[in-house]
């Protein structure tokens, strides 16, 4: 074997990377070759240093990364998705009969459809979020408006004496649903997020 | 598989807590190639784009190779791209450069690094692949895109240059 071939085995046989057979010829020319010797010795020590080289101040860059995909960091703990679920699947009961019975009360059974619809599709997009809590952001400002006003509404209507506060107490159950939303989609991070100055 | 190639399939399939992990799991690796690789470019901005690059490619990924080499080949490039930009900025980076070497004098590393940014730009990927980032031969050849023979060879005329240019310096200095 030359010292050339040598030196490169020599290299690998640091790293480990050297097969049997190359680690044995290696070691029969380094018995009969001084210089090679010297050159395994300064390379152990070259690696040496490498390896204990001063630790690094690595900046950390999972918060950013998962920022600048937009991915926020949800809020709540797992009883959070259990609690949509629940607020969706009453949502769902309640007013599924609405949709196919049009209204209980007289007369605008049309109208009543088409408030069975849009309960039917808050509710579903409700459950949807408690499966995928990343979207949860995407459906509260339909959430926030059906919510505000639902609660105006019953408030006139029951000033009005038009309603009763006990029928329409069941609009908790869509502020609930909202109230949840919020809590998911880590609401609070993102208006500290918000205002909080983008770290370089 | 190992972990994080299993990270990253969960990542890929939409689970946000993996997705992080891997990042956690892979960020030192991949900063330290950034900041060796980048010609003292701006480390933190490489890896950064690196990450941003591999979640846009996250949806191709194939668990049969290994996430780590997979990302580091995103690194890679990301870096390649950014010194072929950094042409426009040299004399930025000719202050880095005087500040890299400029710094604690006492540490042996700091002389290695110094010399370690003189030497062809194939050798020192292939030293960083396998001396800072610890991937075995074969992985830094999926890496690199080379056979593993060549990483071997380049790993073996790395540290030939290395020695040369440290011994040279020494000799200057003497």
């Amino acid at each position: 074997m030359d010292c050339d071939r040598a030196h490169e085995l020599i290299s690998a046989e640091l790293d480990g990377e050297n097969s049997e057979a190359e680690s044995t010829s290696l070691a029969e020319h380094l018995l009969g070759c001084a210089d090679c010797r010297a050159r395994q010795a300064e390379l152990e020590q070259l690696r040496r240093r490498v390896m204990v080289r001063p630790a690094e101040s690595i900046p950390d860059q999972a918060s950013l990364v998962m920022r600048s995909v937009g991915v926020p960091d949800l809020g709540g703990g797992e009883w959070v998705r259990y609690a949509l679920f629940v607020v969706a699947a009453t949502l769902l009961l309640l007013d599924l009969p609405l949709l196919f019975t049009g209204s209980d009360t007289d007369g605008a059974e049309h109208l009543g459809r088409h408030l069975g619809a849009f309960s039917m599709a808050l509710a579903l997009a409700l459950l949807y979020v408690a499966w995928r809590p990343e979207r949860a952001i995407g459906l509260i400002p339909m959430a926030a408006v059906l919510a505000a006003t639902l609660v105006v509404t019953a408030v006139i209507d029951i000033a009005l004496g038009r309603s009763e506060v006990i029928t329409e107490s069941y609009h908790v159950i869509e502020l609930a649903g909202l109230v949840l939303l919020w809590v998911i989609s880590g609401g609070r991070q993102r208006l500290r997020h918000r205002f909080a100055p983008i770290p370089r | 598989m190992d972990s994080v190639t299993a990270l990253a399939v969960a990542a890929r399939d939409g689970d946000q807590k993996a997705l992080e992990a891997f990042v956690r799991a892979t960020q030192a690796d991949v900063w330290r190639l950034c900041r060796y690789l980048g010609d003292a470019w701006n480390a933190d901005d490489l890896a950064q784009e690196t990450y941003a690059r591999a979640l846009r490619s996250l949806h191709r990924f194939r668990q049969d190779g290994s996430a780590r080499a997979w990302l580091l080949t995103i690194a890679r490039r990301t870096c390649a791209d950014a010194t072929r930009r950094a042409i426009r900025h040299r004399r930025f980076l000719e202050r880095e450069r005087a500040t890299v070497s400029e710094g604690a004098p006492d540490s042996h590393w700091v002389e290695i690094e110094g010399v370690l940014a003189d030497i062809a730009p194939e050798r020192r990927e292939a030293f960083l692949l396998t001396q800072l980032v610890g991937l075995s031969y074969e992985e830094a050849a999926a890496v690199a895109g080379c056979p593993v023979g060549t990483i071997r060879s380049r790993v073996a005329r790395a540290r030939e240059d290395l020695m040369q240019s440290i011994d040279g310096d020494a000799a200057e200095t003497a």
